[in-house]
């Protein structure tokens, strides 16, 4: 069990390694910088372009430019924005906790809704209510999140029933604790929802099918021989014997929840990483895009992670440590 | 060539096996490693041209993997496999190229040794073709004798693998294999899984080929009493090893190994109720 | 096959659906790229069969005119006219099916803010939104196929490496990596740079999922029965790829690929959305979708939102045949 935990620990950080190299090669690849833009100013002098790059260490070889960018993400710097001239890591504490929040709050409900449809779907199958739930589910996997945002977005503006745009209103400063809370509360409310419209399905899916396969097995016919039956079958026997498969849709829905956050983030001008990279990425602020990058990979990297101990806690055969749970 | 001193007066067999061990190494992960497993260690026999050797074991035994090292899909790691006078066991997979023809295998589940996508006529001129013999017409021609050899009515040949029935498809595989004019024949549990009445017809079609071309078999059962029919020799096998080597007649009468003894009962349990529930 | 009807009917309304976009010309009645600036943001034109004379069986379109006075008269419409050019089949052409005579203007989609007929974009924006998900699929597949037939079949330390590979695409975030990639090339391109530049980033992305499928598929492969036997007939390593193997991996292969191209189409909307992918004048799904960013045209302008409701069809069509393809699959391989 401890050997377990210690081999996912060091893959984590291996992946999250072998990210970070892949993210900052494909950067340091780049044919264009940051200066190229400054370079057509003419007030500029070659000169003075040439020893900014020496500045900013932009003339040195890959390994060497790889450590220094690794001490200073040790050092907690995140490396160093050229364009608004201060170490990453202060550009990116706000922006992170945004997304986090956004995304924490939307996986949440997420699951809150999810759970509860797809068992009871799995539970009825082919009544009335599955067949709405699935028809449901192959829509609105079928719709782009890009397409799904700008409708909502749209449904919020006419509508007048979100505000959209930001977290905050004006007069934020002036509200009281409470307020403030109730006022961040309802900012998040449309990309929420976008999230968990684009979230939801995916889950409700792949667990109704995982919950399905075990309602037909033995042990559950058991189960109902010896009287065992209703709400008490399907959530205290039912479901922790499907949670296998499901945990580990936790770590992809992560990641599908993280992509698809960077969109509605811009869509709906919530101030996160998505904002922030896109921004980077359009001014060539190199280090911005990948400390955001490596932010998003690292999320979902200890998400995986949380989703492994979490398999530790559901699965007795790794908890022993039998062999064939890979 | 061979200076055997056990051997001065009679030919050399057409197959001695010397040795033979096989270990596999269960796959491990990247920070565990692999268990090892030996499947088969020292074993020695040979088959004299145009006879049988049955191969008899309890499953689980190591007679499956003996097999796939003498049709060398397998690679032996220690042992030799003497074969016309030359070690295929050293032989990589491109120097046995030529050997391959004289050597051929027939499996236990002819279901899944055919590809399902392949017409019969595909099937059995695959060797043909991997081994580049003949025209697409001389290929027609001896995918066509094969069949016939085989109790296949020719114009089945269009048919896909899935439309024949159990015995058919053991047919067809023993066509595709005869189909090459092989000198031994491995024949790894052929019989298994086909009904009474079936297994009695591929029998005997066996017997009929080797009485009409000569070719020598290795034949691999668990049935004892089958093999009993079958073979001019016999060979036990328990737990990777070679246990029991004689000629059939005093294998069946004076089993001397208990694992003989023990497959005995089981095949002759086996016979009686068996025939009429199966 | 039981269920060749049920591919059959998706798989027909697709090539009918890729058809239309393909013959961007003839269906459309303007060049996407010409202006009207004196027409920005006009609602779609309305059609009716009432001409001067009372009823009429030819439709009239109303709306639009580019002589500025006076309320907005009727043109009829006429079909098979001659108009701009435009080149198919490599040769210039000039008949369009439809088209009202001039001062007249359809726009059965409205304008933009240029005054560009969004109902023409929408045609030629199509065919690079839908070829960019294409080719983008069959980049991704291609490496899909090399990289999961090699780990599968030479499996051992080749194999450890090609999947840890793969899970490092799987685990980043493809946002987040589609802008990282991005990022690294430059912002102004050409058109067709530009596009290819789309094509290879995001076709890049996609292969670790195919990839691990393909690999699973190659790995029961190398151990079927007939496998073996070929290796005994002294089969080689690419007669077995070739012959076994290969063809085994289609159905997957299928699968994957009616699943990836409407991701990488909405893949390819969301980067040119955020001025990352193909670039004005060009029309593209994502670049029609853009102004979206500006909430007054969200609200005001509904119309605007056609290349979204395009990007819904196609998902929706792609969605149906991939499901019908994977019951297929799976009753198949039972």
């Amino acid at each position: 069990m401890k050997s377990y935990v210690a081999r996912r620990l060091a893959r984590a950080v291996l992946l999250l390694f072998a990210v970070s190299v892949l993210c900052f090669l494909l950067t340091r690849l780049a044919p264009g910088s940051f200066f190229d833009e400054i370079r057509l100013n003419p007030q500029i002098s070659p000169q003075t372009i040439a020893a900014l790059q020496a500045r900013y260490g932009l003339d040195e070889p890959l390994p060497l430019r790889y450590g220094r960018w690794a001490r200073s993400v040790a050092r907690g710097d995140f490396g160093f924005s050229i364009a608004y001239n201060t170490p990453v890591a202060q550009l990116m504490w706000a922006p992170a906790k945004h997304t986090l929040l956004l995304g924490g709050v939307a996986m949440l409900l997420c699951w809150l809704i999810s759970i509860p449809l797809a068992v009871w779907s799995a539970a009825y199958e082919r009544s009335w209510f599955d067949r709405g739930v699935s028809a449901l589910t192959s829509l609105f996997i079928s719709i782009p999140e890009i397409v799904l945002a700008l409708a909502l977005l749209a449904f919020a503006m006419r509508s007048h029933a979100l505000p959209v745009g930001g977290m905050t209103s004006v007069g934020f400063d002036e509200l009281t604790a409470w307020g403030k809370a109730v006022d961040i509360a309802r900012h998040m409310l449309a990309p929420v929802v976008i999230l968990v419209l684009v979230g939801t399905p995916v889950i409700v899916r792949h667990l109704r099918a995982s919950v399905a396969e075990v309602l037909h097995a033995p042990f559950v016919e058991a189960a109902r021989g010896c009287g065992i039956g209703g709400a008490r079958l399907l959530f205290r026997h039912v479901l922790p014997a499907a949670a296998n498969p499901a945990i580990s849709l936790f770590g992809l829905s992560l990641a599908a929840l993280l992509s698809g956050s960077l969109l509605v983030e811009v869509v709906t001008g919530w101030p996160g990483l998505g904002p922030l990279i896109l921004d980077a990425t359009l001014a060539r602020d190199l280090d911005v895009v990948v400390a955001a990058a490596m932010l998003g990979a690292a999320m979902m990297i200890v998400g995986n992670f949380a989703a492994d101990l979490l398999l530790l806690a559901a699965d007795p055969r790794i908890r022993t440590g039998s062999p064939d749970a890979g | 060539m061979n200076s055997q001193p056990s051997a001065p007066a009679t030919p050399p067999p057409l197959l001695r096996v010397q040795e033979l061990a096989k270990t596999y190494i269960r796959r491990g992960s990247f920070t565990q490693p692999g268990a090892r497993v030996q499947a088969v260690k020292g074993v020695s026999f040979s088959i004299e041209a145009g006879s049988t050797l049955g191969l008899a074991g309890s499953s689980g035994c190591g007679k499956s993997t003996v097999a796939r090292c003498i049709g060398r899909i397998e690679r032996p790691d220690e042992g030799k496999i003497l074969f016309d006078g030359h070690n295929l066991a050293a032989l990589s997979f491109r120097e046995l190229r030529p050997f391959r023809p004289a050597i051929q295998m027939v499996f236990q589940d002819a279901a899944t040794a055919m590809n399902p996508s392949f017409s019969a006529a595909d099937i059995i001129a695959e060797p043909l073709l991997i081994q580049g013999i003949g025209t697409a017409e001389e290929r027609a021609g001896r995918v066509r004798q094969a069949m016939q050899e085989a109790g296949l009515p020719a114009e089945w040949s269009g048919r896909a693998a899935h439309d024949f029935s159990g015995g058919q498809r053991q047919r067809l595989t023993l066509a595709r294999a005869l189909v090459l004019k092989p000198k031994l024949l491995v024949l790894d549990e052929p019989l298994t899984g086909l009904d009474v009445s079936t297994r009695a017809q591929i029998a005997n079609l066996l017997l009929a080929v080797q009485a009409a071309h000569g070719i020598a078999y290795l034949f691999i059962s668990h049935d004892l009493f089958l093999l009993g029919h079958l073979a001019d020799r016999i060979a036990v096998m328990s737990e990777g090893q070679l246990v029991e080597e004689g000629p059939t007649s005093q294998i069946m009468a004076r089993p001397q190994h208990a694992e003989t003894r023990k497959l005995l009962a089981a095949s002759g349990r086996q016979l009686a109720p068996a025939g009429a529930g199966r | 096959m039981r269920d060749r009807g049920s591919i059959l009917v998706p798989a027909v309304l697709l090539v009918l659906w890729h058809l239309a976009f393909l013959l961007a010309g003839f269906l459309a009645p303007y060049d996407p790229a010409e202006q009207q600036r004196e027409l920005p943001y006009i609602a779609p034109s309305h059609l009716q069969f009432r001409g001067p004379k009372g009823f009429h069986l030819r439709p009239y379109a109303c709306g639009a005119s580019t002589v500025v006075d006076g309320p907005a008269p009727c043109y009829p419409v006429h079909f098979f006219v001659h108009g701009c050019t435009y080149s198919f089949a490599g040769m210039p052409w000039s008949v369009h099916l439809f088209g009202v005579p001039s001062p007249g203007r359809i726009a059965i989609l409205g304008t933009d803010a240029y005054g560009r007929d969004v109902w023409s974009r929408l045609l030629f924006g199509g065919r690079i939104s839908l070829a960019a998900g294409l080719l983008a699929t069959l980049v991704s597949l291609v490496l899909a196929m090399l990289i999961g037939t090699i780990s599968g079949f030479y499996g051992k330390w080749t194999d450890e490496l090609l999947m840890g590979g793969a899970e490092l695409f799987l685990v980043v975030p493809w946002l987040y990596f589609l802008l990282v990639l991005r990022a690294m090339l430059p912002l102004h391109l050409t058109g067709a740079a530009t596009f290819l530049l789309v094509v290879g980033v995001i076709g890049s992305l996609g292969w670790a999922r195919p990839m691990r499928l393909v690999r699973g598929v190659v790995l029961s492969a190398r151990e079927r029965n007939y496998v073996l036997a070929a290796r005994g007939f002294g089969a080689s390593d690419t007669y077995l790829l070739r012959r076994h193997i290969a063809p085994m991996t289609a159905g997957v292969l299928l699968t994957q690929a009616a699943l990836l191209v409407p991701q990488f189409v909405a893949a390819e909307a969301a980067l040119s959305f955020f001025g990352l992918g193909v670039s004005e004048p060009v029309p593209s799904w994502g670049n029609m979708l853009a102004v979206l960013q500006q909430y007054s045209v969200l609200v005001s302008y509904w119309w605007m939102l056609a290349p979204a409701i395009a990007l819904v069809i196609t998902s929706v069509m792609y969605g149906w045949l991939a499901e019908a393809l994977q019951r297929s699959l799976k009753s198949s391989s039972i």
